[in-house]
């Protein structure tokens, strides 16, 4: 079984250019503070719906957002 | 800037507050119901069981394992029992994704709690290693395992 790729994403410099706290994106996304936390930090992946809501607030495609390390060296 | 993007944002606070998304405030809402119904639930045992003066050093026996008037044990066992499972129902239909996963996973740790633990004591009591399975230290431990398990998974 191969081994689990860790889930990287851009979530926390996309929320900086748009000077944007983690509580301010997560009223957006209707999450709590945590989860945008939790996110950013690696230490939890979004389900396939959040990461939509999240492509769509940043105008960008999921795999623009996140990436699953498959293209990682 | 960022006093603007606040007031964009539906369901932002009064100015200085952290603002909440609407699943977290109802999250919020819920878990305050909660806390005032086990709160009256406590309260009511516990005046229900100093009134009959149990003597001192065992009034937290008797807050455990006292009697209690078949009304006051009917209505206590209506509220955690009907009113609680339609409060914590709802819960689960508003809370985020992340908090439902912190959830989950507090919720299986206690399950190995009770599922483990419990049969484990039980063997060892009746080759008379341990005493007799005490429900309440069982269901202390289950909730303990539950919200230590719960609080990591939420905010490490």
């Amino acid at each position: 079984m191969p081994e689990e790729e860790e889930m990287k994403n851009r979530l926390k410099v996309l929320r900086a250019e748009r000077d944007w706290s983690q509580a301010e994106l997560a009223v957006q996304l209707d999450v709590s503070r945590q989860a945008v936390n939790a996110i950013e930090t690696g230490k939890y992946d979004p389900s396939l719906p959040l990461a939509f809501r999240i492509g769509r607030l940043f105008d960008m495609k999921i795999e623009e957002i996140f990436d699953d390390g498959e293209h990682r060296g | 800037m960022t006093v603007s993007i606040v007031a964009e944002i539906p369901g932002a606070q009064r100015p200085g507050a952290e603002p909440k998304s609407a699943s977290v405030k109802a999250n919020h809402r819920l878990l305050a119901w909660s806390g005032v119904l086990g709160g009256a639930i406590g309260f009511a045992m516990a005046m229900s069981v100093l009134s009959t003066r149990p003597e001192q050093g065992n009034v937290a026996e008797a807050m455990i394992y006292g009697p209690l008037p078949v009304w006051l044990a009917v209505v206590m066992a209506l509220l955690w029992g009907a009113v609680l499972p339609v409060i914590s129902w709802r819960w689960h239909q508003v809370v985020d994704e992340h908090e439902r996963e912190a959830y989950r996973d507090g919720a299986v740790a206690g399950f190995y709690v009770m599922g483990v633990g419990a049969p484990v004591w039980w063997l060892l009591a009746r080759a008379g290693l341990l005493p007799p399975i005490d429900l309440a230290t069982l269901y202390a431990s289950f909730l303990i395992v539950s919200g230590l398990v719960w609080a990591w998974r939420k905010y490490r």
